[in-house]
């Protein structure tokens, strides 16, 4: 199935890596052929191929092949004086619908019950207007997205550390800058930082508000991919 | 035609004094010295502020201010609040001594913690001390207070005394 798409790429001309776009192919043959297949979705990006259902394969060849297309993404970001990088894997599921895989390593004290419930919340919140969020916490680092400190009791939790007592909440707010979010809250270090509706997980993780995530953040998480 | 006045030059040694007058006069006392004089004098000077910050915009927490008349002020907020609760206390001269005395055993004017792009959501407390018309202090990262019981130290000391 592979080769054979990696067959179909290699006739279109599709170059083995990306020469530019925000995601970054992994090295080896599976990276080679994810950056054909990035290749490939750069060239939607650049208005060479259309692709009206976004589902990384251009419309001529819909007929073709409609399957799933998983890209890694890996891009750096800056917001103000934060920076980071946001990793996962993006899929098409040719069905015009997304799904997002992000691997997490968890360094500190684990705990089943605990991981299972921010699991639960992290999924239920991001899993929406047509993007899927697969959360799973992995044993190696080197199998992980990202690496996550996790500290006993209370703190602030931040896109690199949780803490034991953080609610799932406070580990969505998190994971949406694993996606690529910005935070949304007012900051008097980024006074001119958009703010978001009290209810956006990006601004509040208090489940007083009810946060949850809003349509403009799985068309974020989808820009990365460049759908319309 | 006349010839054209001279002009006195002063001589190095001026030049020195003049520079230092005016080094002392833009500055005054260092604030170590500021904190040093009032720990050798066992008097507190009334324009002393000092402030503890641990507010986060997403996590909330605390700032505390203790000035040299001996006013306290507490600001909390919890996670998600919108409003912030206020507590006002009186300290004597005695507790102020006490906390300038551990300012100047931690050097509480001196930045160790080097500077680095936090991560999103990344947080810092920080200590800021204004005496005698100069500011100084210390920041550290909230999450690694523990780990240098430096700021810590000041903190729990400024909260236990706001907390009276």
């Amino acid at each position: 199935m592979i080769l054979a798409l990696w067959a179909l790429l290699l006739s279109l001309g599709a170059g083995p890596a990306r020469a530019a776009g925000p995601c970054a192919a992994a090295d080896g043959g599976l990276g080679s052929l994810v950056g054909g297949l990035a290749g490939l979705l750069d060239a939607h990006a650049a208005g060479a191929a259309p692709d009206s259902d976004c589902d990384g394969i251009e419309d001529a060849l819909d007929d073709r092949f409609d399957g799933p297309v998983s890209v890694e993404i890996e891009h750096p970001w800056t917001d103000g004086i934060y920076s980071w990088t946001a990793a996962f894997t993006l899929a098409t599921t040719g069905e015009g619908q997304h799904r997002a895989t992000l691997r997490v390593h968890l360094d500190g004290p684990r705990d089943a019950a605990r991981e299972q419930g921010w699991e639960r919340a992290v999924e239920d919140t991001w899993s929406r207007e047509g993007l899927v969020l697969d959360l799973v916490f992995v044993d190696r680092a080197a199998d992980a997205h990202s690496t996550v400190q996790v500290r006993h009791g209370e703190g602030w939790a931040n896109a690199g550390t949780w803490f034991t007592e953080d609610d799932g909440l406070v580990v969505a707010h998190e994971v949406g800058h694993q996606l690529g979010l910005l935070d949304e809250y007012p900051d008097p270090d980024l006074p001119q930082r958009p703010v978001g509706p009290v209810d956006s997980i990006m601004r509040s993780a208090r489940a007083a508000h009810r946060p949850r995530s809003y349509p403009w953040h799985q068309a974020g998480i989808r820009a990365l991919l460049h759908c319309p | 035609m006349s010839p054209r006045p001279t002009r006195a030059c002063p001589s190095p040694l001026a030049l020195l004094l003049i520079l230092a007058l005016l080094l002392c006069l833009a500055g005054g006392p260092t604030v170590r010295a500021s904190l040093e004089g009032a720990v050798a004098s066992r008097s507190v000077p009334l324009d002393l502020v000092i402030t503890y910050t641990a507010m986060h915009p997403l996590h909330g927490g605390a700032i505390v201010e203790i000035f040299g008349d001996g006013a306290v002020v507490r600001t909390t907020r919890r996670r998600g609040d919108l409003q912030a609760s206020i507590r006002q206390t009186e300290l004597g001269t005695d507790d102020l001594l006490g906390l300038v005395d551990l300012l100047v055993e931690l050097e509480a004017w001196e930045q160790r913690v080097p500077e680095r792009p936090p991560v999103p959501d990344e947080g810092r407390a920080s200590i800021h001390i204004e005496i005698a018309g100069r500011e100084a202090g210390f920041w550290e990262w909230y999450n690694d207070l523990g780990e240098h019981d430096r700021l810590l130290r000041i903190s729990e000391l400024m909260t236990d005394l706001a907390l009276r």
